[in-house]
């Protein structure tokens, strides 16, 4: 057993070798918000589309300068744009789109706005040629694209034109006037090309337009408002480096300070901090290695993770008070190692469960938790005889008085309790919890809490832009981009009766501003009348005194461009500056429907709903409502799955005890469990899915301490029938009193990491804080109150036996 | 010494802060020259436009009337009648002969009304927010002033290269010539000449003023109340 300890630590010393090697000063920290979002749609493709979205929405934000100066609006936007261009990963959409333009008009042949199809289908040559005669004399006809030679009807011009005033992110300066106030406003599209949920990113990123806002607001007397899920996963990542700095510090500090006071020597710090840095490098690791970066979440958790990882040390100290080489030494120190190991299980079973997890930010915690504990236990077992070097003293005095005080308050009750009478207690609790049941909450809101400066600013930007709803959208997917337009009528067919609004005033879509392929070749026919021979352009040059020859070589270019289409994802695509509203994923096309503000979406939605049978593939997606039906499926799975992790353990303490009364040593997790949740309902905390996962946590602690009184509790220490070992007896109060003196040492550094946890001002990680302050708490009563009965029991087993 | 050098220091960097007023005064000065400096005026104008490949440029006619207040009613009578309405409201029309207006939606209406209304009523910070100032530099003529505007504003910028504003003094005569460049260096001269100044004092002078010019009230209605020709929201 321990040969292969030694492997596995050798192998984690080389992994995390490996990886301070080559990461030491490149660890890329994420904070995507996205993490903590639920999967909101089954079909894989429909995900995929929407975390394509969501991906393209992260790597954009919005500044809006305001003024009541037109002249210093202009100035300082340019100034911003420029300053901010000047930055390796920022695409403003100032600069892409003259190359688009360019390649647009390769494709001028298929593309006619509708106003444009209209008029070639409808009017007749005489007309048509009338009309461009009349455009080369007029005024506003000087700014087209191409010269008439090109484009004798200006089609391209209208072309470009209808996809100008559609498209979101104009640079003009517009004016909003109220209560006689006129103030102007520009709008300013900015695109973060990679990394734009990194951490260092965003630190130069914002500092440079903090620095910005600052100057420029003074230099012109603007305002820039601020808008867009960057600057959520900035604050939220400041905050999180806060409560990481907190966290760490503070728990640090008191655990140092807790090991000299009980242990008062400086060589035992080597072994926790030993433990506590492999646990964490190579957590951290293979977090790199898998996913690439490592979530700032997942290091807030770290941070907390200390308090857990220093309880092998600490057990593992408090039980060496043996001769190591004696036959009882080394007869003890078996046993704590077979306690560590089925510690070590429980609380691997705790944390893995997270992985059952939807949301990626837990399966990542779970992962680094797993890696974490597991690597400082293998240092513990495998490096931990090094510091046995000197002999381990123990200043217990003030604890072992504290736990006399505390045993004195549980004695009334474990006089009167037994472990039956226990059990029915719990299952009687658990019946009425789960038949009163406990309030919920699972408002995906509650997950961030950005600071009110923030979401001000959001909604005054919102005021300004002219923009959709958020969360809400007309998700349209098929095999074929034909079949998305056809899908796309069929929409506007079913929603026609109920609702009022104009197509342009309720959608932003690709169907809107590229015609479908079949369309495009229709477009291409049509405009034969322009450009075949005795077309439009020869009598309009023969009019106007242009030679033939332009004609001819304008047919030419015609014919020449015959089958071409532009593929909506060439036209939705970065350079564009569009959104991509448009997706190709292999032979899945997706196309997304934009819905405008102002738009009644309950109705629409209703609209939709009611002609679901006609409306194949599309789909409506409330990313709020969806976020919460997630969250509540995932809290009741969990819920599910905390009952399962329960039954596990069972199953484990019946295969390694072989006795039914084991069990009993459940019923210390689950009076906590029962315990936190009737604290949560008197301090009206509603449960949330991470509370819940908070939970399987609880479990896993229960479990290490109950299992520590059990194993190292010498009075009842029954080697299972497998092992070889004969019972020992030693003296029973000197054992629970060094298990105990362990366990509360060990519950003092848990609940010092996890009640700064609580402090945190992320929400999940609050939650996660908040119910292992108290479910470890209980934890800790609950072991203690285990002892009596134990030892109460055991008291009279032996005087049965005398009798 | 030291004192020496503060003073010395002084003097460099007000110098420096003197020159760039300086600057900015002369560019204000150069465009001011070149710009009409009535609030309501009429005139006649000629366009030319030269495309490429075309011998001779494409010529029309017709006349304008300008209203700082309401703006501009550009309306061409040869080869082909029509008006053109752009409104200080920011709401645009094309007339064309007895038929009813047509509203011209879209940023690139709005940008070139924009411009035309900003440059004839010599809005000089405006047109500073749409275009930089070239100032050539020869020595000025008494009987001809120019100044050369280059776009900044992307959508302008997709039309136009440059426009190059002279005003020239004739027989005691002003003639306004706008030339725009366009991308494929295709120019657009458009001259404004005879140009009377109406009076600006009340509204009523200036829409009767209006009506005599074109002997025609409609596109003077539309002038000074947009919104009626509004087209209504119809439902889709």
């Amino acid at each position: 057993m321990l040969s292969i300890c030694r492997t596995l630590f050798f192998i984690v010393i080389i992994f995390s070798t490996i990886f301070v090697g080559n990461h030491y000063d490149n660890i890329n920290i994420s904070t995507d918000l996205k993490d903590l979002s639920p999967t909101l749609s089954k079909q894989l493709s429909t995900q995929k589309a929407i975390d394509a979205l969501s991906k393209y929405i992260e790597s954009r934000f919005i500044l809006i300068i305001t003024g009541e100066n037109r002249k210093n609006l202009e100035q300082a936007g340019k100034k911003l744009v420029s300053e901010l261009a000047s930055i390796d990963n920022i695409s403003t959409n100032e600069a892409s789109s003259d190359s688009f333009l360019e390649e647009l008009k390769t494709y001028r042949f298929q593309l006619l706005s509708p106003e444009q199809r209209k008029e070639l289908q409808n009017k007749d040559n005489k007309i048509l040629i009338e009309t461009a005669q009349r455009n080369l004399f007029r005024i506003d006809s000087t700014l087209q694209i191409l010269p008439v030679t090109e484009d004798p009807l200006g089609t391209f011009d209208h072309y470009i034109n209808y996809l100008t005033d559609r498209n979101l992110s104009s640079n003009t300066i517009h004016s909003l006037t109220e209560s006689g106030k006129t103030v102007h406003f520009k709008t300013i599209s900015i695109g973060i090309t990679d990394g734009s949920m990194e951490i260092d990113r965003q630190h130069i990123l914002m500092k440079k337009i903090n620095k910005l806002e600052k100057e420029l607001s003074n230099k012109f007397s603007i305002q820039i408002l601020r808008s867009g899920v960057f600057f959520f996963a900035a604050d939220a990542a400041e905050k999180s480096e806060t409560d990481i700095k907190l966290i760490s510090t503070i728990s640090t500090i008191g655990i140092i300070t807790l090991l000299l006071f009980v242990f008062r020597s400086l060589n035992i710090l080597l072994l926790p901090a030993a433990s506590i840095l492999i646990g964490i490098v190579f957590a951290v690791g293979i977090n790199h290695y898998l996913y690439g970066s490592i979530h700032i979440l997942t290091i807030v958790f770290g941070a907390s993770l200390i308090g857990i990882i220093i309880d092998y040390s600490l057990h593992y100290f408090y039980h060496q008070k043996f001769d190591p080489n004696s036959t009882q030494g080394r007869k003890y120190t078996n046993k704590l190692f077979r306690a560590m190991l089925l510690s070590l299980i429980t609380s691997l079973v705790g944390y893995s469960a997270l992985s059952f997890s939807s949301l990626d930010a837990l399966k990542k915690v779970a992962l680094f938790s797993c890696c974490g504990i597991f690597s400082a236990w293998l240092s513990v077992i495998t490096i931990g005889s090094l510091s046995r070097m000197n002999k381990v003293t123990t200043n217990d005095s003030i604890f072992s008085l504290l736990l006399s005080f505390i045993n004195s308050f549980l004695k009334p009750i474990g006089n009167k309790l037994s472990f039956p009478i226990w059990g029915a207690v719990v299952l009687l609790g658990s019946a009425s919890l789960y038949l009163f049941g406990l309030p919920a909450n699972d408002n995906p809101r509650l997950f961030f809490n950005p600071t009110e400066k923030l979401l001000r600013q959001e909604k005054q930007a919102n005021k300004y832009s002219n923009n959709f709803e958020p969360g809400r959208y007309i998700v349209i997917s098929s095999n074929s981009s034909e079949a998305i337009y056809q899908r796309y009528d069929a929409l506007l067919s079913a929603i026609k009766p109920n609702f009022a609004a104009k197509e342009n005033d309720t959608f932003f879509s690709a169907m809107q501003l590229l015609p479908s392929p079949t369309q495009q070749q229709q477009d291409y026919q049509l405009q034969s009348k322009i450009y075949a021979k005795n077309g439009i352009a020869e009598n309009l040059f023969l009019n106007i005194g242009l030679p033939p020859e332009q004609a001819i070589m304008l047919n030419k270019i015609y014919l020449a461009n015959n089958n071409k289409t532009l593929k909506p994802t060439i036209l939705f695509n970065e350079k564009s500056s569009l959104p991509p509203v448009w997706l190709q994923n292999g032979e899945q096309y997706i196309g997304f429907v934009l819905i405008k503000k102002g738009v009644d979406v309950e109705l629409l939605e209703k609209a939709i709903t009611n002609s679901k049978n006609q409306l194949q593939g599309v789909t409506f997606i409330n990313t709020l409502a969806l976020a919460e039906s997630a969250l509540k499926e995932q809290r009741l799975s969990a819920s599910i799955l905390l009952l399962l992790a329960y039954l596990f353990i069972a199953f484990i303490m019946l295969a390694y005890y072989r006795s039914a009364k084991a069990l009993w040593v459940l019923l210390v997790p689950i009076t906590a469990t029962l315990g936190t949740l009737v604290i949560f309902n008197l301090l009206n905390i509603n449960i949330t899915l991470f509370n819940v996962m908070g939970l399987f946590l609880v479990l896993g602690l229960g479990m290490d301490y109950v299992i520590f009184i059990k194993e190292m509790d010498e009075h009842n220490f029954h080697p299972p029938p497998h092992s070889q070992l004969p019972s020992q007896s030693l003296p029973p109060a000197r054992s629970q009193s060094v298990t105990q003196n362990a366990i509360l040492l060990s519950t003092l550094t848990t609940l010092l990491s996890f009640g700064l946890l609580s402090l945190s001002s992320i929400p999940v990680a609050q939650a996660f804080g908040t119910t292992l302050l108290i479910g470890n708490t209980l934890n800790f009563l609950g072991s203690l109150l285990y002892a009596q009965l134990n030892q109460k029991t055991s008291a009279n087993k032996e005087r049965a036996l005398t009798l | 010494m030291k004192s020496k050098v503060l003073l010395a220091t002084a003097v460099i960097l007000l110098s420096g802060g003197t020159t760039s007023f300086a600057k900015e005064d002369a560019f204000n000065t150069e465009i001011k020259n070149v710009l009409p400096d009535y609030c309501v005026f009429s005139g006649d104008f000629t366009q030319s436009r030269k495309i490429a490949a075309l011998p001779t440029p494409l010529i029309s006619s017709g006349k304008l009337f300008f209203s700082c207040q309401h703006g501009l009613i550009w309306n061409n009578e040869k080869p082909f009648a029509e008006s053109l309405i752009y409104t200080s409201e920011n709401l645009h029309f094309r007339k064309i002969e007895s038929n009813d207006p047509t509203p011209l939606d879209g940023q690139q209406h709005y940008h070139f009304a924009r411009f035309l209304l900003n440059l004839l009523s010599a809005d000089i910070n405006s047109i500073r927010e749409q275009f930089s100032i070239k100032v050539k530099k020869e020595v000025p003529k008494q009987e001809k002033t120019s100044v050369t505007l280059l776009p900044i504003n992307n959508i302008l910028k997709k039309g136009l290269s440059s426009i190059l504003i002279e005003k020239i003094i004739q027989n005691e005569k002003e003639l306004l010539s706008i030339a725009i460049t366009d991308q494929k260096q295709q120019i657009t001269t458009l001259n404004i000449e005879n140009i009377i100044e109406h009076s600006k004092r009340k509204k009523e002078k200036i829409e009767h003023d209006c009506t005599i010019l074109f002997e025609n009230s409609a596109a003077c209605n539309i002038l000074s109340a947009p919104q009626a020709y509004q087209p209504t929201e119809s439902n889709n």
